[in-house]
């Protein structure tokens, strides 16, 4: 069998498996190793099976991710997210829509702790939602904000979403964490001001909350300056150089462990089930990993990505607009695949494309993330609209999305300026000390 | 229910029980990487004195927890699968092929953790150990093999599950 007739032979059985549901961890793993076998053998096939797993599983790099994790979880439980929406509610509150906002820099701040989206937009929508009901806010903009802002959490890191692009092109964790910064406060903006005019126009969509005292302000200042804390030396620990990556994992989540601790949220039974989460969604990330360090050698292999990258750029056409086509592609992919098995099933394809094109891989990282982001709140599979459904189950599902529309166009605006002005996410990973 | 209704399967309880138990001594091993990491960050800053191989107990006590918390994440359902499917199609038919998939996927696994068990006792024929400080691979990669036998004994009462009581959802 020729590599190119294995290669499409095996793309049709792995889409075949994952439309049958079989996890695509596991499903990566069993086409690749079918594939490697056909093409190479079986001794070396079998043999990676059961070397490749133990090599990922011992990776040092890629501890940041269960501690990442943990940290979260630990944020999460210390009540953390409720101290970040009552700073953010006291100072934007008074504005029109301003419980909206207050939820999106809520969200921001809380993606700071946590890598997660699903996260960040369950912890944020139970605290913010009751009080925009309260306020008579239209449920289509308080949905829509929860669902976008919570996935802010995969942008601003920690983030998963980066340390898995990272892995699978061998880029720098602690570069892609830095560059996701301003792009991350740049999206928050743009949610905002995407409230502003929205309220402009509607103004019934979010009625203004209460004005509150300077007194105020600082109080809810300081009691979320412990969370601040938290997150600048972890992430300005990794730009100034003190840290590594892992060990700005390690430090984030002891502290916010200590936090939780300090404001009695812990109990042995949230430690307990708090952990057996953690390694969860550590588990479903690391199978992931060992499935693409499985498919990926074998798709290497068949040369496909190698000669759809050389058929792209013989075509000549402008590296804007091959950048255009695949964005489109991945905002359509985006609303039908989950974000993680989009990333790790396109990626060795998509990124050698990149390369060729001059595209710097660092950059595409967080144009990526972005596009993975739209696809969370996009119709008909948003995860993250499904997590905001599950909160606020009376408002039907259309409504969520009509909500959400503004701050797709949002991130559509978000995109267009990272492709005019890359430094916006370039700047702070070319300046980090290391 | 009504007087038809029939019992658990045997084999739920005790996959509930051994993927969760193993599932703590993984959180175990998690919490342990955390203070270890900090351990050895203040070491360093503090005490100017980096703890030795630090790095290699970190990298093995991280195959704890993903070895250890493979079977659990696959007994709650958590592996990441792509659904459009039940959109179109009825779950109650989607039965037949989920069980296909678990039984093929214990099939993989079963080799899987054949091929672990072959790299443990290579590791432990030539002595594979970590670079800094000499712990021994093989106990590890036995663990290894231990966790994806316990996710294909996991897929194959998923599907008997899956078959015989279509009703019930494992956990």
């Amino acid at each position: 069998m020729s590599p190119t007739t294995a290669g499409l032979l095996g793309l049709a059985g792995l889409f075949l498996l994952l439309a049958l549901r079989m996890p695509v961890g596991i499903a990566m793993m069993l086409v690749g190793v079918l594939g490697f076998g056909t093409l190479n053998g079986w001794g070396p096939a079998l043999a990676v099976l059961g070397s490749e797993p133990f090599v990922i599983a011992t990776n040092y790099e890629l501890i940041v991710i269960p501690l990442f994790v943990l940290m979260g979880n630990f944020a999460t439980v210390s009540g953390m997210s409720r101290d970040l929406y009552g700073a953010a509610y006291v100072w934007f509150g008074h504005w029109r829509g301003g419980l909206a906002s207050a939820t999106i820099a809520a969200c921001a701040g809380f993606a700071a702790l946590s890598g997660s989206s699903v996260a960040a937009a369950v912890t944020m929508g139970k605290v913010s939602l009751p009080e925009m009901r309260t306020y008579r806010y239209d449920p289509r903009l308080a949905t829509g904000a929860i669902a976008a802002g919570g996935t802010l959490g995969i942008l601003i890191p920690p983030s998963t979403g980066f340390v898995i692009y990272a892995i699978l092109t061998e880029e720098s964790i602690g570069r892609l964490f830095l560059a996701g910064v301003f792009p991350g406060l740049l999206l928050t903006a743009l949610f905002i001001l995407s409230i502003f005019i929205q309220t402009r126009i509607h103004p019934d969509l979010g009625p203004p909350g209460p004005v509150s005292t300077i007194g105020d302000r600082i109080r809810a200042i300081r009691r979320a300056s412990a969370m601040i804390g938290v997150v600048t030396l972890t992430i300005g620990g990794i730009y100034a150089g003190l840290f590594t990556p892992t060990e700005a994992a390690g430090v984030g989540a002891f502290l916010a462990l200590l936090l939780a601790l300090v404001r009695g949220r812990l109990s042995a039974s949230s430690l307990s089930s708090l952990a057996l989460e953690s390694v969860r969604t550590t588990a479903l990330v690391f199978l992931i990993l060992v499935g693409a360090h499985i498919f990926n050698p074998f798709l290497a292999l068949t040369h496909i990505p190698s000669d759809l990258a050389e058929l792209l750029v013989g075509m000549e056409l402008p590296r804007l607009a091959v950048l255009a086509i695949l964005l489109a592609a991945y905002i359509v992919l985006g609303m039908f695949l989950e974000g993680f098995a989009m990333l790790v099933l396109t990626l060795p394809i998509v990124h050698p494309i990149i390369l060729t094109l001059g595209y710097d891989p660092i950059w595409f990282g967080v144009v990526m993330v972005i596009v993975l982001e739209m696809g969370l709140i996009s119709p008909p599979v948003g995860v993250n609209v499904f997590v905001v459904k599950g909160i606020a189950e009376d408002v039907p599902m259309a409504k969520i999305f009509a909500g959400i529309l503004p701050f797709w166009i949002a991130m559509a605006v978000c995109l267009a300026i990272l492709v005019a002005f890359p430094e916006v996410a370039l700047f702070l990973p070319n300046t980090m000390i290391r | 229910m009504g007087a038809e209704s029939r019992g658990a399967l045997p084999g739920t309880a005790v996959a509930a029980w051994t993927t969760r138990s193993l599932a703590y001594v993984a959180g175990a091993a998690l919490l342990w990487l955390m203070l270890l990491t900090v351990a050895a960050v203040v070491m360093r800053y503090v005490f100017n004195a980096p703890i030795l191989g630090a790095q290699d107990i970190s990298e093995l006590s991280l195959a704890v927890v993903v070895f250890l918390g493979i079977p659990y994440c696959g007994w709650t359902g958590g592996h990441v699968a792509v659904d459009l499917i039940s959109t179109v199609v009825g779950e109650s038919r989607l039965r037949y092929t989920d069980t296909l998939m678990r039984l093929v996927g214990a099939v993989l696994f079963g080799f899987v953790a054949w091929q672990a068990m072959r790299q443990a006792l290579d590791a432990l024929e030539y002595g594979e150990a970590t670079n800094l400080v000499e712990i021994s691979h093989h106990p590890f990669m036995f663990l290894m093999s231990f966790g994806w036998l316990l996710l294909a004994g996991v897929l194959l009462i998923q599907a008997a599950v899956g078959i015989l009581r279509p009703q019930e959802k494992a956990e």
